[in-house]
């Protein structure tokens, strides 16, 4: 317990730990993100903020990998290699208090991290599944194997660049990870497989609540970091060439292991089935929303159920409503017809619940570009100011000149169609509201 | 006191080397070497490359024998039986490194607890060291801010807190002034009572100062063993040196050739 008190006093231990703080909830708390304004915000729910905490090893890994490097040097830069080989504790012991000093620091600062987070967590949701304990788990455990195959990089290759040249390798490495692979949508998409990018210990949000870390990746990734980490132990302790390329034996083997057993495909997350189910309010018209969003249903009931209540004129017209538990990518999967209305309850798409219920979904790509978004626009706005009862086509959203016009064309259109024929008229422009 | 200290020794004396051979990168830097040390202060003199290093570093379980045997506390060093030696070793190397961060204390308990000293005795034994080293006043100063001479005390700090039966000093006496080295002989004789201390050192007042017992050595073997007075009276006024001891070390490295 003395050595570990020394060695977290004076070694680069208590130094990276504060670092690993700093960079991490610097940028979640002091930067402007995906991380604190979409759907998965980091303090939204628990998964969430599991998620981002592994996307920030962007930046926290490889200092924890350059730390163990600088670490495991300090022997030969010392110079004590021979006095301490003259020493009745073996290499193996030797090695647990620097080792110890490290790991525990680096995961101190994550687990840190993660508290801040969960406060908030536990003030925004009362969802609470055990999805992302292994999210969080590899998280940390990607630490103990960053510091410890640092350490023993930094003392087979105990020169003054070894950390910095490992902490920029690595960098790049998670950075690449997070944005070259394939249908990751950036110029360079592609350029690392997604079994690659799954070594690495970074996960990207998905702007999508109802998604989970499928449990069979974080198991490879477990069996990758141990690996890694049993190897690094190795390098750090093992005497002489032959025993030290032995060490290697893990972490190649693992290596391979999870190559092989890691989807090559999209395959890292998959639906939450429990946080998706659907509650729904007591009484009719049915208004549900995710068990994800249950505190949130009595916010949505009042004005959902003035929604149906406009959309009743309609023929056809929907008679329940529900959260659509997809991602904000996927908006445009969501039927604009049919018996249920659909609304969103997340920051981007959820500021006008009535709106959306009334008229569907804003539309999220459309291959024409403007053109499109402007006659969907249009529509939108021609449905949901009818069903308002509204002189005029009236818009929140400052719409385009182009859609304006289109607005005002289909009003008239509308307008001009005797009273009783209306309704199905509006009902099939509501139909095709999303169309570009 | 353990039950180890005062337990009679089965041994004849705490360092025996028969015919011992050990290389120091290609060169046979000690050969044929037969020794025996038992408790007292024993100065190993010689020119540079007679081996004195080699044979410290031999002692202290850094090389091992390619020839020959050593036996330390009755005990031939290899395999598993290397550790209960090793925890009754003082060893300062002649490159002496340090974790220039630490504080003196901090290095010379970080020492003891790799010398698996028991946890109750380590705080009084590394007061006791520095004391010794005569570092108390800078037990809480980080090595870097210390002098050459002071890391040099440093480091026979951490060589003696776990008590050691077998001191092994290569060139103590470097960077220490004149006021250190006197200090330094001091706690030598101080030691030789109930310790086998090996100090290697090319400065013959050294050994004539506070060695029991004098080991001469050329290419790695041995030329004279004996006390100090022995040595000054192998000389005569014939041979170089400002002193009786360095015109018997003259005359005996003489000889030697």
């Amino acid at each position: 317990m003395k050595a570990l008190k020394i060695e977290l006093r004076r070694s680069v231990a208590l130094w990276t730990g504060g670092l690993v703080v700093l960079i991490a909830l610097g940028m979640l708390l002091g930067m402007s993100g995906p991380w604190n304004r979409g759907p998965d915000g980091w303090t939204s729910e628990w998964t969430s903020l599991a998620v981002w905490q592994r996307f920030m090893l962007n930046m926290v890994w490889p200092l924890a990998l350059g730390a163990g490097a600088w670490q495991g040097r300090r022997d030969r830069r010392a110079g004590v290699d021979e006095l301490m080989s003259t020493m009745p504790k073996t290499a193996f012991q030797r090695a647990v208090p620097p080792v110890a000093a490290l790991c525990l620091s680096a995961v101190a600062g994550y687990l840190v991290i993660f508290l801040v987070g969960a406060v908030q967590v536990l003030g925004n949701t009362s969802y609470f599944d055990a999805d992302w304990l292994p999210v969080t788990v590899v998280g940390m455990l990607s630490l103990v194997a960053a510091v410890l195959i640092g350490m023993g990089i930094g003392r087979v290759l105990p020169y003054l660049l070894t950390a910095p040249i490992l902490a920029v390798l690595a960098f790049a490495a998670t950075t690449l990870a997070l944005v070259a692979t394939p249908s990751s949508g950036s110029d360079i998409e592609g350029t690392v497989s997604n079994e690659f990018a799954l070594m690495t210990p970074v996960l990207k949000g998905q702007y999508n609540p109802f998604l989970k870390v499928a449990a069979d990746v974080s198991a490879v990734q477990v069996l990758w970091f141990l690996g890694l980490a049993v190897t690094g132990f190795g390098l750090l302790t093992f005497i002489g060439r032959k025993a030290q390329l032995l060490a290697l034996v893990p972490a190649v083997a693992a290596g391979l292991f999870t190559f092989f057993l890691l989807p090559s495909h999209d395959g890292v997350y998959e639906r939450d089935e429990a946080a998706s189910a659907l509650v729904c309010a007591d009484g009719g018209p049915r208004v549900c929303v995710s068990r994800l969003h249950e505190d949130d249903l009595g916010e949505y009931v009042g004005q959902a159920r003035e929604a149906l209540t406009k959309l009743a004129k309609l023929p056809g017209g929907p008679t329940s409503a529900e959260e659509a538990r997809v991602g904000y990518f996927d908006v445009d999967t969501v039927p604009s017809s049919g018996g249920t209305a659909y609304f969103f309850t997340d920051f981007w798409n959820g500021k006008d619940i009535e709106q959306t219920l009334l008229a569907g979904p804003a539309r999220f790509r459309c291959e024409n570009g403007m053109t499109g978004y402007d006659k969907s626009a249009a529509r939108r706005v021609v449905v949901a100011s009818w069903l308002n009862g509204e002189s005029k086509p009236v818009s929140r959203k400052e719409l385009t000149p182009q859609a304006t016009d289109i607005a005002g064309k289909l009003w008239n259109e509308v307008r001009a169609l005797p009273a009783d024929q209306q309704p199905a008229r509006v009902a099939a422009l509501r139909a095709e509201a999303r169309d570009c | 006191m353990s039950a180890a200290e005062t337990a009679p020794t089965t041994y004849a004396s705490e360092i025996r080397a028969v015919g011992l051979r050990v290389r120091a990168g290609r060169r046979m830097a000690v050969n044929e070497l037969d020794l025996s040390l038992g408790i007292g202060v024993h100065g190993i003199l010689g020119p540079n490359g007679a081996g004195k290093t080699t044979l410290i570093r031999c002692l202290a379980t850094v090389l091992r024998p390619s020839g020959g045997s050593v036996e330390l506390l009755g005990r031939k060093p290899g395999g598993t039986d290397l550790r209960p030696i090793r925890r009754e070793i003082g060893y300062l190397p002649q490159q002496f490194g340090f974790y220039s961060r630490f504080t003196v204390r901090e290095f010379v308990e970080y020492m003891a607890w790799l010398k698996e000293m028991p946890k109750a005795e380590i705080p009084e034994a590394v007061q006791r060291a520095i004391d010794r080293a005569d570092l108390t006043s800078r037990a809480d100063d980080k090595l870097k801010t210390l002098s050459g001479g002071m890391v040099r005390r440093a480091g026979i700090a951490q060589a003696l807190v776990n008590n050691p039966r077998i001191l092994l000093l290569d060139e103590p006496t470097v960077g220490l002034d004149p006021a250190q080295r006197m200090q330094f002989r001091e706690l030598l004789r101080s030691l030789s009572s109930d310790t086998c201390v090996v100090v290697s050192t090319h400065l013959v007042e050294d050994v004539a100062n506070a060695c029991t017992d004098v080991v001469l050595m050329r290419e790695g073997r041995l030329v004279f063993q004996g006390t100090p007075e022995t040595l000054a009276a192998a000389g005569s006024e014939s041979e170089a040196g400002d002193s009786p001891l360095e015109r018997g070390y003259s005359a005996l490295l003489g000889r030697a050739s």
